[in-house]
């Protein structure tokens, strides 16, 4: 026998459907399911009855079906469905008033569990809804929740900026109120300052008025003058002038004059201050640029002074000197590229320099923590030192040879003047009384029409020797027989002969050569070193020794 | 250091000659002319009136006198004393009156500024010169003596005339771009001349001796503005003080501003020596005291307390006052600034800090020493030979600065003697002192003498 409580048969289902919509409206709940499922097993059904109910009793099982039924009526604590028994062994009887009986009263509990299952029923649906409104109700009061949280967070966030705003435009408020103020105390100051010169004014206006008015009151007038004893002469001691319309333009355009005069004065000595100045921080600057180059290239000084001691170093300082020699004209122009070149050269040293100083330091540095000790350094800078004080030396002697040399060569010369002269003044003395007979020859001969030998007629006592006449013949072979052979030789002769003729000889002829004109050509194609006047006596001296002294050296036979 | 008699004087006038042989000074309508060593009475002039102005000519061979009053000048010869000259304005007044460089032209100026008269000493000629400006500082001649600047004002606006003063014909006229002129200068060297605008607008402009406008500078709007102006002796800068307790320094190359000095209350470079005049406390505190003080001065306990210098340690605050807000003129600004005669030291005075005065090192372009004393201070003036600054602030005594320290002195005498005023020597050996109604000589030592002597003085430092 099945459970009967929870039999679903497919059919059933059909009609538990019809019988939900007619006896609950709420939803379809699991509950409601399981509801319906115990309603339409409970409820007997008015079809199919029979055949269900026939199931359990049969024909052939009246007799084990009473006996169940007794059996179960008795545990529930029904009467028994049996009558009486007369006797132990006889067949319990069926007792029809019990079993109506209790049919009755499996009715009445019927109706009273149904009527209960319904209360129960709808106490659950109705607590089912409750619960489901309830839940609604939280997740709704949740969702609210979180809205107006973020909303807080929102609204704080931006009552933070607004008050941060504030602030700023607090601060800038007070800004511009102090600004304001301050202006307003500008303000009031001028307008103080103005008042007060207003009123100055205004006094000075009034005094004005009034003085106008006692003028006009007052007919007689104090008269304006001078009354002084004598006038006074003026400051400088000069007279004054009388003013014209001359000397008024005059007066106008020197003063003109001086002003201008001033003004350039003054620039001109201005821009003379600043271009000692510019100068002198252009030496500065340069010799800053030598000492750093000195200063960062002494390794390649060194293995030079090996090699060439003197020479060398002597060579490099010219070539050093010529260099700065014609960048030092360089420097002297003023010129944006100059300037350019020398500030870049010296920061690019300054560079260098730094490097190098840096790298010294580590040096320094290591060398004190490898523990070397410090010799090598010091011996550097003494070397440095030492090539230093060479240099100088070097440059000391070079000068003093010069200036010996110098010397020299002036000593040379003077020595072979004083003898020059010495012959000359010999010669004059015994050749003397001969100038006038050899005057006459003189002015015969051609292309002498130079003024100056004409004056050199008039003057024959005076020793004009050297007096330069381009086209001046000189007497030629007649001569040379004439006076006697002196024991000098052919220099010497010509020497008679500018003695006697009053006319410079050119000191490269030979006798052979002694014809007028070639003499002349001879003479017109030396160039002299003196002065044409026969009136310079010194001068022709000073000049003829030049020339002799360089004849001298070509000729190398006199004393 | 001594210090001679006291002699009378009125109106501060006294003044020593240009060949710094004698001193004139004036004693109501007196003249008194003394030899500058000896202080002896060489000649005495007697004028019509009580003398407002008195100068003398620049050979030191005149001396004019001028009585505003009456519109009268006077003028004396110092060779002959019996010549006399007087020049009447008559109904035309007299409101000022100078020499001209050469001595031998008098310029005055006629009341309301209507004109100034230039008469000349030596011939019968007048000149007249219209219009001039009344201003502080309207006239101003080359140290050469052969230019002349006139501010001018006509239909509302500032003029220049540049004359030339040997024959008074004008050389140059232009406008000047200011709203009211209220000052020019020449440089030194006569080639450049200064303008300055009225206080109520910052400008300065610099014209060149023919008239052309070099550069104009200015530092800032609205503020008041331009107070003093000094050159350097050697035309190298040009400092302008300003309300704004600022003192500008341009240089002559650019007439750009080179760099300025600020004026603070408080001192706070360690470089910067502060000398501060301290009270002595007297040895009899009460007796002393107690006397009643016989001078309507301004502080008369300070006046014949003991004071001496010390310096004091840096930072320092300095004494303020504050100025009036609603005066015109008010006392603030750099009011007073001059250069010592090699230019090496610049000395100012800030209004506002009346006490002290700053001086200035130009080398090096920074502050070098303040000097703090205890009244304000009435006038300084610089040695006109050498980097010595003397300064007096209206009690008895007279304050010496060099490089080599600074010394407090008290004027001897019977009774008070309050330096208002005083007045070098041209060769800087001695110092005129001037109250108001008396002067004395104080001579210095020369270069040997000065700093033993000084230190033995109260009041060393």
């Amino acid at each position: 026998m099945g459970d009967w409580m929870t039999v679903t048969e497919p059919g059933l289902c059909a009609e538990s459907n019809n019988i939900s919509q007619y006896t609950s409206e709420t939803k379809m709940s699991p509950s409601s399911l399981y509801l319906q499922q115990v309603l339409c097993s409970s409820i007997p059904l008015s079809k199919n009855v029979h055949s269900f109910f026939s199931a359990f009793c049969t024909e052939e099982n009246i007799e084990q079906s009473i006996s169940y039924l007794d059996q179960e009526l008795t545990t529930f604590g029904f009467p028994s469905l049996y009558e009486e028994p007369k006797s132990k062994e006889a067949k319990r009887e069926l007792n029809i008033v019990a079993v109506l009986n209790c049919m009755n009263e499996l009715l009445v509990l019927q109706r009273k569990n149904l009527l209960a299952q319904e209360n129960v029923e709808t106490q659950n649906l109705k607590l089912g809804s409750d619960m489901d409104h309830l839940q609604s109700c939280y997740a709704k009061l949740k969702e609210q929740l979180e809205t107006s949280r973020r909303e807080i967070i929102g609204l704080q966030e931006r009552d933070r900026q607004l008050q941060c705003k504030n602030r700023n435009l607090h601060q800038l408020l007070k800004n511009e109120k102090d600004e304001v103020q301050k202006l307003q105390n500008i303000i009031a100051s001028r307008a103080t300052q103005y008042n007060h010169d207003m009123k100055r004014k205004e006094r000075e206006y009034n005094k004005l008025k009034e003085r106008l008015h006692q003028l006009v009151m007052n007919k007689k007038d104090k008269k304006i003058a001078m009354d002084v004893l004598n006038y006074v002469g003026r400051a400088d001691g000069k007279r004054g002038s009388w003013r014209t319309g001359k000397t008024e333009a005059s007066f106008f355009l020197r003063n003109e004059d001086e002003m201008y005069k001033i003004l350039l004065n003054d620039y001109e000595y201005r821009q003379k201050q600043i271009l000692m100045e510019n100068a002198e921080l252009k030496k500065v600057l340069q010799q800053m640029k030598k000492e750093m180059i000195s200063l960062l290239s002494p390794q390649k000084k060194k293995p030079r002074e090996r090699e060439d001691e003197s020479t060398g170093t002597v060579i490099s300082d010219v070539e050093e000197d010529a260099g700065e020699l014609s960048r030092e004209s360089m420097w002297d122009l003023s010129c944006e590229t100059v300037r350019e070149q020398l500030t870049n050269s010296i920061r690019k040293q300054w560079r260098i320099l730094k490097s190098h100083v840096e790298k010294l330091d580590n040096q320094v540095s290591k060398v004190h923590l490898e523990g070397f000790n410090d010799e090598d350094v010091i011996s550097r800078q003494d070397h440095e030192q030492e090539t230093e004080k060479l240099e100088l030396e070097i440059q000391q002697c070079k000068e003093m040879i010069k200036t010996q040399q110098q010397l020299l060569q002036r000593k040379a010369f003077e020595e072979e003047r004083a003898s020059w002269l010495k012959q000359q003044f010999l010669n004059m003395t015994t050749f003397d009384h001969q100038n006038s007979e050899n005057v006459k020859l003189f002015s015969a001969f051609p292309g002498s029409s130079d003024q100056d030998n004409l004056t050199v007629h008039s003057r024959p006592r005076q020793k004009k020797l050297h007096s330069v006449s381009h086209g001046s013949a000189i007497c030629t072979s007649k001569m040379t027989k004439s006076l006697p052979a002196s024991p000098t030789s052919d220099f010497c002769q010509t020497r008679s002969y500018v003695s006697e003729h009053s006319s410079v000889n050119v000191l490269n002829i030979t006798p052979e050569e002694m014809k007028p004109n070639q003499v002349g050509r001879e003479c017109s194609n030396q160039t002299w070193s003196v002065a044409s006047r026969p009136r310079s006596q010194e001068g022709c001296y000073s000049g003829c020794s030049l020339t002799y002294t360089n004849s001298h050296v070509e000729k190398d036979d006199l004393p | 250091m001594n210090f001679s008699e006291v002699f009378k004087l009125s109106s501060l006038l006294c003044k020593f000659s240009p060949d710094g042989k004698y001193l004139a000074s004036c004693v109501q309508y007196r003249l008194v002319v003394r030899d500058a060593s000896t202080l002896q009475i060489l000649q005495l002039y007697t004028c019509l009136d009580q003398v407002q102005h008195m100068e003398w000519s620049a050979d030191s061979l005149f001396i004019l006198c001028a009585m505003y009053k009456r519109g009268l000048v006077q003028v004396w010869s110092l060779e002959q004393p019996e010549w006399h000259c007087k020049i009447d304005e008559g109904s035309a007044g007299l409101v000022a009156s100078c020499w001209s460089p050469d001595g031998r032209h008098i310029l005055n100026t006629t009341e309301f500024h209507l004109r100034i008269t230039v008469w000349s000493l030596c011939t019968k000629s007048v000149s007249y010169i219209k219009y001039p400006k009344a201003c502080l500082q309207g006239i101003t001649f080359t140290r050469d003596g052969r230019y002349m600047a006139l501010a001018e004002r006509r239909d509302c606006k500032d003029y220049v005339s540049i004359l030339v003063c040997s024959d008074w014909q004008l050389l140059r006229h232009f406008d000047t771009d200011t709203q009211d002129l209220a000052g020019l200068e020449w440089a030194p060297n006569g080639c450049v001349l200064a303008v300055w605008d009225t206080c109520l607008e910052y400008k300065m402009l610099l014209y060149s001796l023919d008239g052309r406008l070099l550069s104009v500078f200015c530092a800032y709007e609205w503020s008041l503005g331009i107070k003093s102006v000094a050159w350097s002796p050697s035309s190298q800068f040009l400092a302008i003080g300003s309300y704004d307790g600022k003192v500008r320094l341009l240089n002559h190359v650019t007439w750009k501003m080179i760099t300025e000095f600020g004026h603070p209350a408080a001192v706070n470079n360690p470089k910067t020596v502060v000398y501060k005049e301290a009270k002595k406390s007297p040895p009899l505190a009460l007796g002393h005291l107690s006397f009643p003080p016989s001078r309507a001065g301004a502080c008369p306990l300070t006046a014949t307390a003991e004071s001496r210098y010390e310096v004091a340690s840096v930072p320092v605050s300095l004494q303020t006052l504050k100025p009036a807000a609603d005066r015109a003129n008010p006392r603030m600004g750099v009011g007073m600034l001059a250069f010592s005669a090699d230019s090496y030291f610049l000395a100012t005075r800030n209004d506002n800090v009346p006490n002290a005065i700053w001086v200035w090192d130009i080398q090096k372009l920074r502050l070098f020493v303040v000097l703090e004393q205890l009244s304000p201070v009435r006038s300084f003036q610089w040695d006109p030979q050498q980097p010595r600054l003397a300064l007096c602030t209206g009690g008895g005594k007279v304050y010496l600065w060099s490089p080599a320290g600074c010394v407090s002195v008290q004027v001897p005498g019977e009774g008070d003697f309050l330096v208002l005023s005083l007045c070098w020597h041209p060769s800087g050996d001695s110092l005129a002192l001037l109250s108001k109604d008396h002067f004395c000589l104080c001579f210095l030592e020369t270069k040997e003498g000065t700093g033993a002597a000084a230190g033995l003085r109260d009041g060393h430092v």
